[in-house]
């Protein structure tokens, strides 16, 4: 078994030697023809004989080579007895150009003709069964892929997009497995135990045991059964070729389980925890929410305005360096309004900002509030006030407010209550009370609270 | 000049030449065709500015802008501390399964032993917190806190014995002379605060155990800028930095300018960096005279936090005072904050000493990471805990009813991270029923260095620093950074 398909994977390498030599010995004949000479008989005789041969052999070897299974079944047709018929040609040609056969004069170029013809087709027919049928013109001109275009039919595309919330589970997920592993042998042509397995109906429609998905349940399930079997198995499925690696039989768990839905996008419901690691690992999608500053780009702050910061007492970094949203702090203590109103040159692009412990008080933070991108705030151990913090409710972006060791209370909840996309919010030693983050708790329980931190007693 | 000089020289003949030949033959050739494309890229493209891409700047946004590194020296046990294994405690005293080991090596100091006995651990274990992660009962205070930490169960090393191993898992080689992870992270991205070092390192007073040297915390072939300054505690916590009697600051003040000029002068004609990074010292070095014993004087802490931390937080130079002053290095954003304990090597008298490890470590620990929460801090300050290599589930020496000892595992060993960017009440990774092998998501310390620096915003295959005649990198050619254990 793996010795046929040792030697049949040879095919293509010797397949080239008679394309070579029929070649020769035709342009050979065209030559002799045209220059009336007849020097050239054995040359062509022998190429011929070497022609025949290695098509004898290339015949044998692609048999073996087609016997691995997993070839669209009517290019391998085509390909498999035009081959063999360019190998009776050849064959034929030398026995009459040694004159074993007795034919008339135009016998050899015709068939010499005919030959060269049908190893263009072969070979493109063999193309096909290595890389595809896009292969070929797949960086062709535009005018020529218009005119396939119009002949072709659509394929549906199912390269992975790049961003979770596109991805349809059957479509870019499943399909693929699919297609790679069970339809060489489950199509139109082929349907081996009368199922097929290119779209949405014939899956439905099962096979000749009748249903192969039950929606809920892979262990029901033809489709899933078949392929965790011992692979010894004379169910296990594919019979031939690779198996379903661990993942792709994890996929096909998770989707069948979920009701085998063929138009679920990726995000419509919870991922469990497995599948969000294969898919990371093996598919590179990462379903994790990027931050806000990592979804929305910005212009660089100017060169001036970065001067005019530093220059009032303001550190400045951009996030990244790929990245123009500014991270800032106060390196200056106790400053004045107009030092703070200087982050206004650089409103859009500061989105971390870090004043704490630097003597801000309520009258600055209406600068604060107009800072459309900020997600994190530092204004933690300062003079600032419930009344300061209203000024903050306009901050639509905001993840992070840091206000521990101010001056807030309850009252101050009221306004945070309004930053919709904030997550962690930090108000230990303020008069903030136990009561008051319940609450807030309960309308936002995806709100983090942090009111400090005691240990239990452990003895 | 002296020829005695070439050596210092920025630019020598050879840089030169590299330059200029090269550097018209790659001009014109580029002309032609695009060599890197032809060789992958941007990575090689990125790799032919050695660290210059950095600049302060990192690769992409940090989740992490400064970290904590409790470094555990000696290696804990993970069995009696993390690894549940009752499998152990059924089999103890029986042999270990030559199944299990599989023919793997054990350290000279008990691969001459007659027999491998099981030894379960004697501490009890309980599920802890939401997720459900196993404490021993050592550990009361870490146990409140699972749900913040992010344990990684599968990490494992190449190197068997202490040096190589902590050499390895600070600079990426289990030989000596690479810079440390800190060092390496002050040259990429610099300070946030010019009056502090942006590596500062304390061990813990008065312990012993497997040495530690300063070379853990060198800067190997990177400036000497770049290394670690050890804070003592005492009268001077950084050796050498106080004026000596009778020196005014104003006169030290001037001393350095003048000093600085003489200097600036060498520097101009011979240009070798380590004069620059001489002078970058003694800068460093006249800030820190006010900056460090402000930062060392605790006194001002509330009481309720020297509680938090536990009594041990009020004398200097323990560890539970280091911990106090790593939060507030923290909060003056000091980049990374390398920590030292020593003295879990226990080879013998297990049960006992590991106790009082725990008593001296757990506490603080879980206080630091707390305090550092409920300031905000914990949003963007990683903190790490681990030691260089795991236990053996067998008895080093003789199993008796209350005492036995470890020897040194480097296949598997469970540490801890907690803060920005890694999820928390998270385990990842799992070792075999008996301890010994990891069987699912192993982290190689290279790994766990690579995700080091991502959570810092640094692709740890871009940092890099020629010398000798190749780049080098934290983690060389190896590292990849463990996804899932991000937010």
């Amino acid at each position: 078994m793996n010795i046929e398909i040792f030697l049949g994977r040879f095919h293509p390498l010797i397949v080239h030697l008679p394309i070579g030599f029929v070649l020769l010995a035709f342009l050979m004949m065209l030559w002799a023809k045209r220059s009336k000479s007849t020097s050239f008989h054995q040359a062509i005789s022998f190429s011929l004989l070497l022609g025949a041969a290695s098509a004898l052999g290339s015949v044998i070897l692609g048999w073996l080579l087609a016997s691995d299974g997993g070839y669209d079944d009517s290019t391998l047709f085509w390909h498999r007895w035009l081959g063999i018929g360019v190998a009776l040609l050849t064959i034929f040609a030398w026995l009459v150009n040694a004159g074993k056969i007795k034919a008339s004069q135009r016998v050899l170029p015709a068939t010499l003709w005919v030959s060269v013809i049908l190893i263009g087709l072969t070979g493109h027919f063999g193309g096909v069964l290595t890389h595809g049928s896009t292969y070929l013109v797949q960086y062709a001109p535009g005018f020529i892929q218009k005119m396939l275009s119009e002949n072709a039919t659509a394929n549906e595309d199912i390269s992975l997009p790049s961003q979770p919330d596109s991805i349809a589970v059957y479509q870019h997920l499943i399909a693929p497995i699919i297609n790679n592993k069970c339809v060489a042998c489950h199509n139109e042509s082929k349907k081996k135990g009368g199922l097929i397995l290119t779209s949405q109906e014939d899956i439905l429609n099962g096979g000749e045991q009748g249903e192969v998905v039950m929606a809920g349940d892979p262990y029901e399930s033809g489709l899933f059964q078949r392929v965790v079997l011992p692979q010894t198995s004379k169910k296990f499925m594919p019979p031939k070729g690779e198996p379903l690696t661990y993942s792709e039989i994890k996929l096909l768990e998770w989707w069948i389980s979920g009701g085998a839905s063929f138009d679920e996008k990726l995000l419509d419901k919870p991922l469990p925890k497995e599948i969000e690691t294969l898919l990371l690992k093996d598919f590179h999608v990462s379903v994790t929410v990027k931050p806000y500053y990592e979804r929305v780009a910005v212009e660089p702050a100017s060169a001036e305005s970065i001067d005019k910061l530093t220059a009032v007492g303001f550190s400045t970094k951009p996030l990244s360096a790929d990245n123009n949203f500014l991270q800032v702090e106060l390196t200056a203590d106790s400053p004045t309004f107009q030092q703070i109103e200087a982050l206004l040159e650089v409103s859009e692009q500061i989105t971390w900002l870090n004043l704490g412990g630097k003597g801000i008080t309520d009258a600055m933070l209406p600068v604060i509030g107009k800072l459309p991108n900020l997600t994190k705030l530092s204004i933690e151990q300062n003079e600032i006030t419930d009344e300061g913090v209203q000024e903050l409710r306009k901050l639509a972006h905001l993840q992070y407010l840091n206000l521990y060791g101010t001056k807030i209370s309850d009252k101050a909840l009221e306004s945070i209550k309004e930053i919709n996309s904030l997550n962690s919010l930090y108000v230990w030693q303020t008069d903030v009370s136990q009561e008051a983050i319940e609450a807030l708790n309960e309308d936002r329980p995806n709100l983090t609270i942090d009111s400090g931190f005691q240990f239990e007693n452990v003895n | 000049m002296h020829h005695c000089h070439h050596h210092n020289e920025k630019y020598t003949r050879r840089d030169f030449l590299t330059k200029t030949s090269l550097g018209l033959g790659a001009l014109t050739l580029s002309s032609l065709i695009d060599p890197l494309k032809a060789f992958g890229g941007n990575k090689l493209q990125n790799l032919n500015l050695p660290g210059s891409d950095l600049l302060g700047k990192t690769h992409f946004p940090a989740k992490a802008k400064r970290v904590i590194y409790l470094l555990q020296s000696g290696a804990p046990s993970q069995l009696d501390l993390f690894d549940h294994k009752p499998l152990l405690n059924k089999m103890n005293g029986q042999e270990l399964p030559d199944s299990v080991r599989g023919g793997q090596r054990v350290t000279g100091m008990t691969a001459g032993q007659a027999s491998f006995p099981l030894a379960g651990s004697p501490f009890s274990f309980q599920q802890r917190g939401e997720s459900g992660a196993w404490v021993s009962e050592l550990m009361p205070y870490t146990a409140q806190i699972v749900d913040e930490l992010c344990f990684v169960k599968s990490m494992y090393t190449e190197a068997i014995n202490h040096d190589p191993a902590v050499t390895f898992i600070q600079t990426g080689s289990q030989f000596p002379g690479r810079p440390s992870i800190g060092s390496w992270l002050s040259y990429g991205l610099g300070t946030d605060n010019e009056n502090l070092p942006s590596f500062v390192v304390l061990v813990t007073k008065n312990k012993t155990g497997q040495p530690l040297y300063a070379r853990l915390w060198g800067n190997g072939f990177l400036p000497s800028e770049h290394q670690g300054v050890q804070f003592r505690a005492g009268k001077n916590p950084v050796l050498y930095l106080t004026n000596p009697p009778g020196v005014d600051p104003m006169a030290r003040r001037q001393q350095l300018d003048y000093l600085k000029e003489l200097q600036q002068k060498q520097y101009d004609e011979l240009e070798d960096p380590e004069i620059s990074a001489r002078i970058a010292q003694y800068e460093m070095a006249y800030r820190l005279q006010t900056s460090v014993p402000e930062i060392m004087d605790t006194s001002a802490e509330p009481d309720h936090i020297y509680e938090m931390y536990g009594e041990d937080s009020r004398k200097p130079g323990t560890y539970a005072a280091n911990c106090l002053l790593a939060r507030r290095l923290a909060e003056k954003d000091v980049k990374f904050i390398q920590l030292y304990h020593q003295g879990w090597d226990q080879h013998g008298n297990l049960p006992n000493a590991i106790r009082t490890q725990c008593k001296e470590t757990d506490q603080p620990t879980a206080a630091l990471i707390m305090d550092l929460k409920q300031r905000g801090l914990l949003d963007d300050t990683l903190v790490i805990w681990g030691g260089e290599f795991g236990r053996t589930n067998y008895s080093q020496g003789k199993l008796t009813a209350t005492n036995f000892g470890r020897d040194h595992h480097a296949q598997c060993y469970t540490i801890f991270m907690a803060g920005a960017g890694v999820k928390k009440g998270f385990s990842y990774g799992a070792t075999d029923e008996f301890g010994y092998n990891v069987v699912q998501n192993p982290v190689h310390i290279h790994d766990f260095q690579a995700t080091l620096l991502h959570l810092l915003g640094v692709d740890h295959e871009r940092l890099t620093f020629k010398f000798q005649g190749r780049r080098y990198r934290l983690t060389d050619v190896h590292g990849n950074v463990v996804k899932d254990l991000l937010t």
